[in-house]
């Protein structure tokens, strides 16, 4: 199989080092100049310790990606999950969802989707220990080994372009996460809110990375606002781009505004977590507004 | 808790091709920085060598106040004559005496690494010579505990100048007189006497051994820390201490804690060196994929991969290894594998690590058959011959290679900045 008779002949020269820069053939083709065993010897003898391997997975794929969507979701039945699993049914392969002790029925809307291929239900809610809960959502999600996962809150809509960027954006090898930017939609779907305190969108988000098993993920132990994706995706190599994202949080009536004013300070009632100015921006009356464009 | 390490009793080291006792006291030629002897980098070793024997100081200027009685002054002609004798060393104490004492061709070389003073470190001249003088060692020491890794890394027999421990760990007696010695004292003192008698290397796993005590203290008083759990799992990769990898994804997170961008290089990567040492090889490869930052990275990754498909995983080990700097664990896989591609390995290996004269040892004529190679041939050899004295043949060498390329005339450049260095290290120009 190694006979070195059969392969071309080839000078590395005297350093002969193994040409990091030159092209790889497959490992089936058995005339290969860069193979590391040197056309040049005769010898014969196996240098192997063991048969050949079976094909080595790589850690990142070029093509062929699986996008999973994972969700945690909790008491959303009248809100906006169904928009959001219809919508992501169109450009995600699979879905995994975790759902926080719901008890209006969540789960049922999520098993109508059949791209869901993992639902897993909490049966005591973990939102107060938010990093537990995230934990859980990626621990079921890559129990599904996924190569790119796409972390999505059940009230976020991707752009169309976003969408139809997605697969370029996963199908390449030199990018672990991508991040988007993230527009808080005020009062109606017409609307964002822009001022200092609100300025999601002047930034980047990443909320979709690579899946490398080898890789220790892990998310900050702290109770609130942990980040949607291990705190160790963001040492490795990444893409921001402008696509944009709809954050429909605070889309909804003044009174549903109210309400998520009063739990956040109810959790939070110090700003441990959180700023307390930001918090009391939420009732702000004036707030300053941008009409929504869908093109970038 | 593991129990600490301890430093052996002072015994003579033998081996059994000869008996040290019904032999007479080593010579130790010092080689020193500019400045006199005030500025010696190392006294206390000097001390110690002028308990174990004779010590002279090599200068051109006479002999100052401050230098110990038991140190005699000698120009460079009388260090050449005196270490043509046997059982002498040369202690070279500053990088740029590398083709000066080289060439007088010391059957014992021991390199004592300063601290850059000044300038000095900014020249590259500082590096590429210190990396050959460590190539062609018998014994090193510095007082750089990061230098002194990447030695036991290398797989040279070195020992660290430093130590928290002020306390005398033991003593030696020289003309009815108690000379108390600190931990690295005592090892130095022992891996001096095991260089001299030819004896394995005990001491620098040992000193690692301590090191990783050391650390192992430390990271239970201050808890995990990036530093900290990093130099522990370097020390117990060193010792084959399976807890390397703890150590390592410890200290990974808490880099990444703690805002280290760059940490998937500079600490993830290694964890590949642990797995491949530990023969994980797949693993081991996968985190290296992981870590491959930039296109050539993930190139050879994939190059990697397909080795390993290919079922050469002795290769792939050594190099994963090599990647990370384990150039010692590297050249034994090599050294066991044997064959062509193994050869030419090795020799990529000793040239990066300074030791010159093993990479032309590796070299076939068959290598050198084209014009690139030549040119390199040529340079390698300028750099030998160099090394031995022959100047004349160096500089013809250089000029050959500089007819493909210009820059071989940087060695014939370095050669005269290697010429003025020694002027002033032997105090004869300012």
């Amino acid at each position: 199989m190694l006979d070195p008779k059969k392969r071309t002949q080839h000078t590395r020269g005297l350093g002969m080092q193994p040409e990091i820069r030159t092209e790889v053939p497959p490992a089936s083709t058995e005339t290969s100049a860069d193979h590391p065993r040197d056309s040049r010897s005769n010898e014969v003898k196996s240098q192997r310790s063991s048969p050949a391997a079976s094909s080595i997975r790589r850690v990142r794929k070029g093509q062929g990606n699986k996008l999973t969507a994972m969700l945690q979701v909790r008491n959303e039945r009248g809100r906006y999950l169904e928009e959001v699993l219809d919508d992501l049914s169109e450009f995600v392969d699979e879905i995994v969802i975790v759902d926080d002790a719901s008890t209006d029925g969540t789960p049922d809307i999520c098993r109508s989707y059949p791209k869901v291929v993992r639902l897993e239900i909490l049966e005591k809610p973990l939102f107060a220990e938010e990093w537990r809960l995230r934990n859980a959502l990626w621990q079921a999600a890559v129990s599904t080994s996924p190569d790119w996962l796409l972390s999505v809150d059940a009230d976020e809509l991707y752009s169309p372009e976003a969408k139809e960027a997605i697969r370029n954006l996963i199908n390449q090898e030199h990018a672990d996460w991508i991040a988007f930017r993230f527009y808080d939609m005020w009062g109606g779907r017409t609307h964002y809110r822009d001022d200092e305190l609100w300025s999601l969108h002047r930034g980047h988000t990443a909320s979709l990375v690579r899946y490398m098993p080898d890789y220790p993920y892990f998310y900050p132990q702290q109770n609130h606002h942990v980040p949607r994706l291990p705190l160790s995706c963001s040492v490795l190599p990444g893409i921001r781009t402008d696509l944009k994202v709809q954050h429909l949080g605070w889309a909804g009536s003044l009174e549903d505004r109210v309400r998520k004013y009063l739990r956040y300070k109810r959790i939070d009632p110090n700003g441990e977590w959180g700023s307390l100015e930001h918090y009391e921006s939420i009732l702000d009356p004036e707030p300053r507004l941008v009409p929504w464009k869908e093109e970038h | 808790m593991d129990k600490p390490e301890s430093i052996p009793e002072i015994v003579e080291e033998t081996t059994p091709k000869e008996d040290n006792r019904e032999l007479p006291p080593f010579r130790y030629i010092l080689f020193p920085r500019k400045g006199g002897w005030s500025t010696f980098p190392y006294p206390d070793i000097a001390a110690l060598l002028a308990a174990e024997g004779e010590v002279f100081y090599v200068s051109s200027q006479g002999r100052s106040d401050e230098m110990p009685p038991a140190i005699s002054v000698v120009t460079l002609t009388e260090a050449d004559v005196l270490l043509q004798q046997n059982r002498t060393a040369a202690v070279i104490a500053h990088p740029y005496w590398l083709t000066a004492v080289h060439s007088l061709h010391p059957k014992i070389s021991i390199v004592l690494l300063p601290e850059p003073a000044g300038d000095e470190a900014d020249s590259p001249l500082w590096e590429s010579c210190i990396s050959r003088l460590v190539g062609a060692a018998d014994l090193i020491g510095t007082s750089s505990e990061t230098r002194y890794m990447k030695l036991a890394f290398q797989g040279v027999r070195a020992v660290w100048l430093g130590g928290e421990d002020k306390a005398p760990a033991g003593s030696i007696h020289k003309n009815d007189l108690e000379i108390p010695l600190r931990d690295y004292e005592l090892l130095f003192l022992h891996a001096l006497r095991q260089t001299t008698a030819e004896a394995p290397d005990t001491i620098t796993p040992l000193q690692c051994s301590m090191r990783a005590d050391y650390y192992r203290q430390l990271r239970s008083k201050t808890g995990p820390h990036e530093t900290i759990s990093f130099l522990l799992a370097a020390y117990e990769y060193l010792l084959d201490d399976s807890r390397a990898a703890a150590s390592l994804k410890e200290a990974f997170t808490h880099a990444i804690m703690n805002g280290r961008s760059d940490c998937v290089h500079s600490h993830y990567r290694f964890l590949s060196a642990i797995h491949a040492k530990a023969g994980e090889v797949e693993s081991a490869l996968q985190v290296y994929g992981i870590s491959a930052g930039n296109e050539q990275e993930r190139h050879h990754y994939e190059q990697l991969c397909r080795w390993l498909e290919a079922g050469e995983i002795e290769l792939v080990q050594a190099e994963l290894l090599r990647l990370n700097d384990d150039y010692g664990a590297a050249l034994g896989i090599l050294d066991a594998l044997g064959g062509e591609t193994a050869r030419h390995w090795k020799f990529r290996i000793y040239r990066e690590t300074g030791c010159v004269e093993d990479a032309l040892a590796l070299v076939h004529a068959a290598d050198i058959q084209d014009r690139s190679s030549r040119r390199d041939y040529q340079e390698l050899s300028g750099t030998a011959m160099a090394l031995r004295g022959e100047r004349h043949g160096a500089v013809r060498q250089f000029l050959e290679a500089a007819m493909e390329n210009e820059e071989a005339l940087a060695r014939i450049v370095e050669m005269e900045l290697l010429d003025h260095a020694v002027q002033q290290l032997l105090g004869e120009v300012p």
